[in-house]
């Protein structure tokens, strides 16, 4: 298990998986780790729907990727009409990440425990990727999503925070540049 | 520290030492902050990191006459003790900002954080995320206490992460875990 501080400089945005599927076992560790993660007085106001059904996957990835190339901001339908484009890069496993709806620190709370689940997956030598445009699929130019949303089982009152992706790295990204100069010293 | 170890021992904190940490210490754990993951690579995050203890506790007072407007009994109940001290006496105090017109500041605020919280770990330093100073910062008749941190324009604070070497060691909170479904 390599160490913590490997983990926080070594995490990159994996977006080409191999096919291998992660065990049950190491999607249990993901999602205990993730659920170790602080919340807003303990309220976990988290939902995840961990995803490795590759028919449901796929239905996912073509409904968002349809939602998206009807967007009206040009930058996501252009990167729907790419070539070979898939917004879930053919993850074996998928995890989406939920929050109580109206609640004002649930980004936060989904957003630490998604890190603990980034860097628990790293750990494992497992990739993983945050999609927000999963988000299009609750745009109203994404049509009727009603039947797809059904099949996710979103619990009532909880609503897709992004899709998770994670599966074995088949690429080696460099990090990406980091600006440092975002640091104020007072005293 | 393994990345087990981190994440399964990582507590919030909520009593401090009074030692101080070193610049070093905090530039490296902030440093952590900066290489967490964030829409479109925008890093669109700022870190005002606080160790004087007159602001601090300026802080604390702001907080607490927020507190004591409050409709919850035991809110405004902790608000009039001497003893209650919202950021709890820490040596350090960090007011994460995130832009305000970028919808997933949220999200990259707190992904930071989560780096912040276990690089923290890693060197002894306990942690604690408090909601107050962006719930003050988003009130009109309470944004005045920060007035003084030169918050960059279009940026909002989000909340605040208190830091310092640990006085008490609590024991985990329960956990929830039929908050998962599966398909496979």
């Amino acid at each position: 298990m390599p160490d913590i501080m490997e983990a926080i400089e070594g995490r990159r945005s994996i977006r080409k998986y191999k096919d291998q599927q992660i065990s049950r076992e190491a999607l249990d560790a993901i999602l205990r780790a993730g659920m170790l993660a602080p919340s807003a007085s303990n309220k976990q106001p988290w939902h995840f729907i961990a995803i490795q059904d590759q028919a449901l996957i796929a239905e996912l990835n073509d409904a968002i990727l349809r939602a998206m190339g009807k967007n009206s901001n040009a930058y996501v339908s252009a990167m729907a009409a790419r070539e070979r484009y898939a917004p879930l890069f053919h993850a074996p496993t998928v995890i989406l990440v939920c929050g109580v709806e109206n609640s004002s620190w649930s980004h936060c709370d989904c957003a630490l425990a998604a890190q603990n689940m980034a860097l628990a997956a790293y750990g494992m030598g497992i990739g993983s990727c945050m999609v927000g445009f999963a988000l299009n699929l609750y745009g109203d130019h994404a049509g009727d999503q009603s039947a797809l949303l059904a099949k996710l089982r979103i619990p009532q009152g909880y609503r897709m925070h992004y899709a998770f992706c994670f599966g074995y790295p088949d690429e080696t990204p460099p990090a990406r540049p980091r600006d440092y100069d975002k640091v104020t010293y007072i005293g | 520290m393994t990345i087990r170890d981190a994440i399964e021992g990582r507590r919030s904190i909520r009593k401090y030492k009074r030692q101080s940490i070193r610049r070093e210490v905090l530039y490296d754990v902030l440093w952590s902050g900066m290489l967490a993951p964030n829409a479109n690579n925008s890093q669109d995050w700022f870190f005002i990191s606080i160790e004087e203890r007159a602001r601090i506790e300026s802080l604390e007072g702001a907080i607490k006459e927020y507190m004591a407007q409050s409709s919850n009994p035991s809110t405004v109940a902790n608000s009039k003790r001497d003893d209650y001290h919202p950021l709890f006496e820490a040596p350090a105090v960090i007011l994460v900002c995130g832009k305000t017109d970028n919808r997933w500041s949220d999200v990259d605020c707190a992904l930071a954080a989560g780096n912040i919280s276990l690089a923290a770990l890693d060197r002894n330093l306990g942690s604690c995320i408090v909601g107050f100073p962006g719930t003050l910062y988003r009130d009109d008749a309470y944004r005045h206490h920060f007035d003084g941190y030169a918050i960059p324009e279009g940026f909002e604070v989000k909340f605040a992460m208190t830091l310092g070497y640990p006085d008490e060691s609590p024991a985990p909170r329960p956990r929830d875990v039929r908050k998962i479904v599966y398909y496979d």
